[in-house]
């Protein structure tokens, strides 16, 4: 296969479970063009200077596509296309470019401060207690299902202001959401109606949910979004508060999960853990390098851009491969070693540039909390398969189940 | 991050608190610790922030907000010189930088001398 | 210079001083290391002592972080006095010697002492170089002084006048050219500073200087200016440059005068004919050099990141067998300033550009990305509450690409290109 259909090969479902050999040929050409026309930048050096540059843009997104008629004409001729601008309109500010995503961005930033980010560190706790002590006494358990994905959704979701009684239907919601996320599903037709039914119901539930913030504010992000006077209108706050949930399940629960994989695969390192719960902060950087959540993101060049000895043209779709440049070895030295003690890990697990990841922070509380306590009460715990089976994601790429055998779980 | 009158010509009032992106804008500023009286001066660490590096990530205000400070959009201001039992989120902050702007050690003035 | 070296000194305690130390145990340096400092105090860092250590936020200490294993001997409070290039020794103000198989200068800069010393000694009078300095200014601040008078318009001194107003004490600062700081960030951006200082209610007067100091049992009350109007004050902060500290090398056959010390490409320090001074290396704000993203055009900064990065430099340097395994000195200079809650950074040298486009933001919102031209290509870039656009403008400069380096990118304005 020749180099210039190799991104396909990436994002063979077959690849999910190593895509690292296909990223190592990747990088031979730092600044690859496939096929169709689409530039994959690879290595650590080209992807750290184009992450930054002006002339990369985020608003990339395909338009919305047209929509099938119901046949009920205020529906067909009024209500859709006028959503379907307004969508186009007012994307979540991680399609956008500056200036409006510097004012979107920065309205959600006046909330996310650090104090109620590490407010959360007590809640997160709690909760990972509770999730561990349900599997106190069992042999098998499905990290994702038992632990990964409700840690995650209950935190943002208190974070946000959703109640708990109306997590479980965002479940269904963020799962499909999620798609949208992710580049290799988000042009499928299929998917795309799918998508718009979803954020239909989920701009409704929201809605509902503004209103209610606005008669009786909480200490929670969405009353603050919702009660700011200079605030983003209704159409960029449903598309905040979508984005904000979206991503506070979909990326997290692949960190812990693909975390505690790579602690079982290695399992000196579980231990030192265990033993030395401050090592948790140097490791889980050297998971974002290693294992990370998001392997991939996609921008546009809006200028010929000079890199690499190349001309990425005006007009290119741009494929930044962060977890092919984590493992640079121009950069990282031994990159394929999983090394907690690395010096100077700069990797590219959040992103950089002005879209770094804004959940970052609540992404770092979160998997220390879950990883120290994971490693500390679970008991005899080994894989059962290796490797476990991935969700279809090729850019939020992580195990749809990690079934464990284990011998329950120690005390809190 | 004190407002200041007057228009600027886009309309937008000079010294209006415009939501940074990139950081969470803590307008309150520390308190002032001027006169830190310690009991002894061993259990310190050394603190120093490669500011041309710094863009204002902000992940060290998260990690150790009280010794990281952010006066306007992107002026760090932080302890040289934190109390040791500050150590956990120092480790925190250093790994959290994305671009390993600081470094932080445990202070010992006489530590790598030699006879 | 071909056998490894067993006793490296290094004259000069403080940030390129320590840097360097660090670099040559990194670098695989396992014998003698000496730190010679004037100062007794342990290498310290200096930009925060113009902004949080003066207004008394968090400690007062800004001893530099020291790896454990170092290893190195520090003769602090003892001056060098004399080099010996002949018997490879430096000699210190106690009269002791310090014999080397390599030499690092890195001795910095001192504060310009205020011209008249009788004025000079007043109670009241301040300058900042160091952190005593710093403690003895930063007390009397907060003892809000009725009016702060700063003489000298540099970085330190804008510094110094927002810390004055963060605490609330009205300050006069005294400029002698026309515009402040245009040397390092052009008329244009030197104006807006300006501009910006006087909106937090710095009294700010340009084309002004100090005639004379008033006193009164030995404590500053007034000073007249040149254009006889009278202020009274009684804490005056001169910020009126540096003096590069080389006066000990005199005699020695270094090529150094009030421009530095002179070095070559890799740091080598140079005798009167232009030879390399054997096991010699230079670093930091002392250094002269050849700057290779200006056409070799000599060059001296005083610099944080330089210091750091030539200090680097000279240590890989002065551990290789021979010239053929030496690095260039190739940083790109680059500082920042802090000051009434901008950052403001400059990559590259602005002070001979000849063209001038505001890249992204405008002057208005007080945050930008400018750059700056000469003879056609990108030589300099300045931000202002910006850094995230930096690193592209960086690689341009590197580069050496035409200007305006980039076009049809996001959030810009229409470029137009202007004078500095």
């Amino acid at each position: 296969m020749s180099g210039s259909m190799l991104f396909e090969q990436i994002l063979d479902p077959a690849n999910r479970a190593n895509p690292y050999p296909l990223y190592a040929e990747m990088r031979k050409v730092p600044v690859a063009r496939q096929e169709d026309g689409t530039y994959v930048v690879s290595t650590h050096a080209e992807l750290a200077r184009l992450i930054s540059d002006p002339r990369i843009s985020s608003d990339d997104l395909p338009d919305p596509q047209k929509f099938r008629w119901t046949g009920h004409p205020v529906t067909d001729l009024l209500v859709r296309p006028v959503r379907a601008e307004i969508r186009k309109r007012h994307r979540p500010f991680i399609f956008r470019d500056p200036p409006d995503h510097d004012r979107l961005r920065g309205q959600v930033m006046h909330c996310f401060t650090p104090e109620r980010v590490r407010g959360m560190r007590a809640k997160t706790q709690r909760i990972t207690d509770d999730l561990i002590g349900k599997m106190r006494g069992k042999s098998r358990i499905d990290l994702v299902d038992d632990f990964s994905y409700p840690l995650p959704v209950t935190v943002i979701c208190e974070l946000l202001g959703v109640p708990p009684e109306d997590e479980a239907q965002f479940h269904g919601w963020a799962t499909q959401l999620a798609t949208a996320l992710e580049p290799n599903q988000r042009g499928d037709e299929e998917t795309r109606a799918k998508n718009e039914v979803c954020f239909n119901e989920i701009a409704d539930y929201l809605q509902g949910l503004i209103k209610d913030k606005r008669k009786d504010p909480q200490e929670d992000i969405l009353s603050d979004l919702a009660n700011d006077r200079d605030g983003m209108n209704d159409f960029d706050l449903v598309a905040t508060a979508v984005l904000l949930l979206v991503a506070g399940h979909e990326t997290t629960v692949n960190l812990i999960t693909n975390g505690m994989l790579t602690l079982l695969r290695f399992p000196e390192h579980g231990e030192r853990l265990r033993a030395d719960p401050e090592i948790a902060p140097r490791l889980i950087e050297e998971l974002l390098r290693y294992e990370p959540p998001v392997h991939y993101r996609t921008r546009l060049a809006l200028a010929d851009i000079p890199v690499a000895g190349i001309t990425i043209p005006k007009d290119a779709p741009v494929i930044f491969l962060l977890a092919a440049a984590n493992r640079d070895p121009a950069r990282f030295i031994d990159p394929d070693r999983f090394d907690p003690d690395r010096p100077d890990n700069r990797h590219l697990g959040f992103g950089g540039g002005l879209h770094y990841c804004v959940g970052a922070p609540l992404a770092r509380i979160e998997a220390e909390v879950a990883l120290v306590s994971l490693v500390r009460r679970l008991k005899g715990v080994s894989l059962t398969e290796d490797p476990p089976p991935y969700r279809p994601g090729a850019s939020l790429r992580g195990p749809r189940h990690l079934r464990l055998a284990l011998n329950g779980a120690a005390e809190g | 991050m004190d407002a200041a009158a007057g228009m600027g010509a886009s309309g937008r009032r000079r010294g209006e608190r415009i939501p940074s992106p990139y950081l969470p804008v803590s307008a309150a500023l520390p308190a002032a610790v001027s006169h830190r009286h310690r009991q002894s001066e061993s259990l310190l660490m050394k603190v120093v922030v490669d500011l041309n590096r710094c863009q204002a990530y902000a992940q060290c205000l998260y990690a150790a907000p009280g010794h990281f400070a952010l006066h306007g959009r992107e002026a760090l201001v932080y302890d040289p010189s934190p109390d040791d039992g500050a150590r956990g989120e120092m480790e925190r902050a250093v790994h959290a930088c994305p671009v390993r702007a600081i470094t932080a050690y445990p202070d010992d003035t006489t530590a790598g001398e030699a006879a | 210079m071909t056998r490894a070296p067993e006793r490296i000194v290094v004259v000069g305690a403080s940030l390129a001083g320590l840097a360097a130390a660090h670099a040559l145990r990194e670098g695989g340096f396992f014998g003698s290391l000496t730190l010679v400092g004037d100062e007794t105090h342990a290498p310290y860092d200096r930009p925060p002592l113009s902004k949080q250590v003066l207004r008394g936020l968090y400690s007062a200490d800004t001893t530099l972080p020291r790896h454990p294993d170092l290893r190195a001997t520090f003769r602090l409070g003892q001056p060098a006095t004399r080099l010996d290039l002949s018997e490879r020794a430096v000699e210190l103000g106690d009269g002791s010697r310090l014999p080397y198989d390599r030499l690092l200068i890195a001795t910095g800069t001192r504060a310009r002492p205020w011209p008249n010393p009788e004025e000079a000694a007043l109670a009241g009078v301040f300058t900042l170089r160091g952190r005593d300095d710093a403690q003895r200014l930063g007390a009397r601040l907060r003892g809000r002084p009725r009016r702060v008078v700063l003489v000298g318009g540099g970085f330190i001194g804008f510094e110094v006048a927002s810390t004055c107003r963060d605490l609330d004490i009205p300050v006069t600062l005294l400029v002698r050219d026309a515009v402040p700081l245009a040397a390092t960030l052009g008329p244009r951006l030197g104006g807006l500073i300006g501009e910006v200082a006087r909106e937090r209610g710095v009294d700010l007067r340009v084309e002004s200087e100090i005639e004379q100091m008033e006193a009164e049992n030995g404590r500053l009350l007034a000073v007249t200016l040149k254009d006889g109007e009278r202020i009274e004050t009684d804490c005056l902060v001169a910020a009126i440059g540096t003096l590069r500290n080389v006066e000990w090398l005199d005699g020695s056959g270094l090529q150094a005068d009030a421009k530095g010390l002179r070095c070559d490409a890799f740091c080598r320090a140079l005798l009167h004919d232009g030879s390399v001074a054997e096991g010699v290396f230079a670093a930091g704000d002392v250094a002269r050099w050849p700057n290779p993203h200006d056409d070799d055009a000599l060059v001296a900064v005083e610099h944080w990141g330089n210091a750091r990065a030539q200090a680097e430099t000279a240590a890989g340097n002065m551990l290789a067998g021979d010239a053929s395994a030496m690095r260039r000195h190739d940083h790109l200079p680059d500082f920042w300033s802090q000051q009434f809650g901008l950052t403001i950074k400059l990559v590259g040298l602005a002070d001979s550009a000849d063209s001038f486009a505001v890249m992204h933001g405008s002057f208005e919102e007080r945050r930008l990305v400018a750059a700056f031209g000469k003879d056609g290509r990108t030589v300099a870039a300045a931000s202002i509450d910006s850094a995230r656009w930096l690193p592209a403008y960086k690689a341009a400069i590197r580069e050496r690409v035409p200007f305006p380096p980039i076009e049809d990118a996001v959030d810009q304005p229409h470029i137009r290109v202007q004078e500095p």
